[in-house]
């Protein structure tokens, strides 16, 4: 695993690996959320909103841990 | 080859001369930020004269108080933060309250509201520049607000000359063919629209009314003069639509009776109603005849009564006060037309039912809606938790968080029903094409002939391609990151982290937003409906609101905001209907959602009509009908009332078990 920091930039811009962590796990907190709700799993959640809040975490989390490492 | 322009490309052509113009004369003599002058253009610019110069004005009326309670705070709390942020966060309570309970100054509190935050925003980190900014903000304003009225009265002009009129003879023709289409029911004929056709057209006919009301009220002397009698026309026929909707719900309780039988008088009534209308349009259209309105009254035969039920008659009693209703609301109205037409101005006339009323209720406090007060808290919410963000984690955006996030929750505020997250997307599409502006355009201008051509095409192309809530967030794109200053500077970061920022503070309001309700519309539907039971429950079981004291007074209020409930809480249910995906709830369809709010509101106004017959509670009613002898009238309009009441119950709970409510109760990601 490449724990090296990963830099970003665009043009010659540089941004913050965290920002591309939280764009991309919310990105991916969006698409479980379309799933769960295709395959009826979401009417099981107590609290739909708080479920997505927390899944956004988790995956911006694991991105930054594992693929974007700051 | 014959050349015209369309309208659209004349209005887009109009709004971009205007701001091109306001950002030169800005830069000319060098006024601190000139894009406050093109924000005044930008929310000013509408269809015609009229319309643009009562918002313009209203902007003005709004730009002042909010500058000086800036300066006000500022002076007061310069160097206490927590004194400072709950000053502000009280302000903008009391704004947006105002906003949504102020329908016609609606837009008047919410520029109060977002100027002293405007103005509010140089004092935190530095209050040495407050009053320039103050004096500056309110000087823009009103030349904004001027070189567009200028504008759209001197290049292709289009006013409201007549609209009101034309408008008012509009809604009349409608409830004209109401009325007729009620009596032709009635008689077992088909009409050729049906009542709730002809219901909606009504109300987009009211509302086109009060449009026109502000509109030439703005812009015609004439007008301006008699505003009194105007408004006492559209009080009486929205007074009227309402008396209309009671007796057409109604209908349904009489039509195995032989009405005319009972009533020989209804085809003369009928008729009346006929050549009321027709004289209404008459002096509507200008015409002064005058005309002396006579009293028409029905009186039932009492032959054919003594054949009847107790049921029947009850139901013909309220058919027959409705009905009176009805007549005398036509007579006001063909007097108040009359009036008009002959240019003389009244006072306004109050009536003795209404007299009496007054007297019998004494003073109570106008009732509170929930709604409204979640709504204002709200924005203040949003405020103190963007002050603290701004205060403790300062990210990209800064002080903006104080001012941002807060200016749009006021919009969300005044229309919970809209989805934020569409508003943050159209803004952050155009926010991002508008960048482009920046970084690749921009530098390479040298003279304003570029930069005002630039503005010029920029607005001319968002205005004609653009309406609505895209046009807007466009305008707000373009004057946002475009970022004219009078020393120009460029900044790909600065404005790269004001995009950040945009994006930030939109999700921040979308977290916050759950505060208000569910962005669920379903979610919310099912709240309403609950609050509209436990609201009908109070009226029907609570104990009467008899008697003085501070008690009483307090009980008093409760039973009217109760009322208050059940009256509002349909046309909410009506909102947040239409925003429901009905894809993902197959079940149930867009018209079973009419269907319900139409119940709703049947049981709504036969509640309503109950309760204005006697005191206390539905249940007291019940009490009072037992201790009633049967040949009084009381008796039999308690009894129309309460049969009204229980049938419209019974409507509701029908229309209920074709819903499927456990769809709508399952949890989802929104």
């Amino acid at each position: 695993m490449n724990f090296i920091p990963v830099e970003f930039h665009i043009g010659g811009v540089f941004m913050p690996p965290l920002l591309v962590a939280v764009v991309l796990g919310t990105i991916a907190a969006v698409f479980t959320a379309r799933w769960l709700n295709r395959v009826r799993l979401s009417r099981y959640l107590f609290y739909p909103p708080l479920v997505f809040v927390a899944m956004m975490v988790i995956y911006t989390i694991l991105i930054g841990s594992f693929v974007i490492p700051s | 080859m014959d050349f015209s322009l369309s309208t659209r490309a004349k209005e887009a052509i109009k709004t971009g001369l205007a701001m091109m113009l306001v950002y030169g004369i800005a830069l000319k003599i060098s006024w601190l930020n000139p894009y406050w002058a093109g924000f005044a253009v930008a929310m000013i610019s509408l269809a015609t004269i009229g319309q643009s110069l009562h918002k313009g004005l209203l902007r003005i009326a709004g730009t002042i108080p909010g500058c000086i309670t800036a300066l006000i705070i500022l002076s007061l709390a310069p160097q206490n933060r927590w004194g400072f942020v709950a000053m502000t966060s009280l302000w903008v309570f009391f704004t947006t309250y105002m906003m949504i309970i102020d329908k016609e100054r609606s837009y008047m509190w919410n520029v109060a509201g977002f100027v002293s935050l405007v103005i509010l925003l140089t004092g935190p980190s530095s209050s040495e520049s407050a009053f320039e900014h103050a004096f500056f903000r309110t000087v823009e304003t009103v030349m904004g607000v001027v070189v567009y009225t200028l504008v759209s009265v001197f290049l292709w002009p289009r006013n409201n000359a007549g609209s009101i009129r034309k408008a008012g003879g509009e809604l009349l023709s409608t409830q004209s063919a109401l009325i007729a289409t009620g009596w032709r029911l009635l008689n077992g004929d088909n009409p050729e629209k049906s009542l709730s056709q002809l219901r909606s057209e009504e109300v987009q006919q009211i509302g086109v009314l009060g449009q026109a009301l502000l509109a030439e009220g703005s812009e015609n002397y004439e007008v301006h003069e008699l505003r009194d009698l105007w408004d006492r026309f559209h009080d009486l026929s929205g007074n009227l639509m309402e008396a209309i909707d009671s007796w057409g719900i109604g209908l349904a309780d009489v039509s195995k009776i032989n009405v005319t039988a009972v009533f020989p008088g209804l085809p003369v009534l009928f008729d009346e109603f006929d050549d009321r209308f027709g004289r209404i349009q008459e002096a509507l259209s200008g015409d002064a005849a005058s005309y002396q309105v006579g009293q028409v009254k029905l009186e039932p035969d009492a032959h054919e009564i003594q054949g009847l039920s107790a049921s029947d008659v009850a139901a013909l009693a309220v058919f027959r006060s409705e009905l009176e209703s009805i007549e005398k609301l036509t007579r006001s109205i063909l007097e108040c037309v009359q009036e008009l037409a002959g240019n003389s101005i009244a006072l306004k006339k109050t009536d003795p039912a209404e007299l009496q009323h007054k007297k019998e209720t004494g003073f109570v406090l106008p009732a509170v809606d929930l709604d409204h007060l979640r709504g204002a808290s709200f924005v203040a919410f949003v405020l103190f938790s963007g002050f603290l963000v701004y205060i403790y984690v300062n990210p990209p955006g800064h002080s903006g968080w104080f001012e941002f996030p807060a200016i749009v929750a006021m919009t969300v505020a005044a229309t919970p029903q809209m989805n934020a997250m569409v508003v943050g997307k159209s803004i952050g599409l155009a926010s991002i094409l508008c960048l482009a502006v920046y970084v690749f355009i921009m530098p390479s201008l040298t003279s304003f002939l570029g930069l005002g051509s630039l503005i010029f095409l920029l607005v001319f192309i968002n205005c004609y391609f653009f309406t609505g809530l895209a046009r807007l967030a466009g305008m707000i794109a373009i004057i946002n990151e475009i970022s004219v200053q009078n020393q120009q500077t460029y900044n790909f970061a600065a404005m790269a982290n004001s995009l950040l920022f945009t994006g930030m503070a939109f999700l921040f309001l979308f977290g916050l937003s759950y505060l208000l309700n569910s962005t669920r519309p379903e979610k919310a539907l099912l709240k309403l409906i609950q609050r509209y039971f436990r609201s009908m429950e109070f009226l029907e079981h609570s104990q009467a609101p008899t008697g003085s004291g501070l008690k009483s007074w307090a009980q008093r209020w409760k039973f009217n905001f109760h009322r208050y409930e059940i009256k509002s809480i349909p046309k909410k249910i009506t909102s947040w209907g239409k925003g429901i995906n009905h894809e993902l709830f197959p079940d149930n369809s867009q018209e079973d959602v009419q269907s319900l709010v139409t119940s709703l509101q049947v049981l709504s106004l036969r509640a309503e009509s109950l309760l204005k017959t006697g005191k206390g509670s539905i249940t007291d009613l019940r009490k009072q009908l037992d201790g009633l002898t049967p040949d009084s009238v009381t008796y039999y309009r308690l009894l129309g009332g309460l049969r009204g009441f229980s049938e419209a119950s019974a409507a509701y709970e029908r229309t209920a078990d074709g819903i499927n409510w456990t769809q709508w109760r399952e949890e989802r990601f929104s």
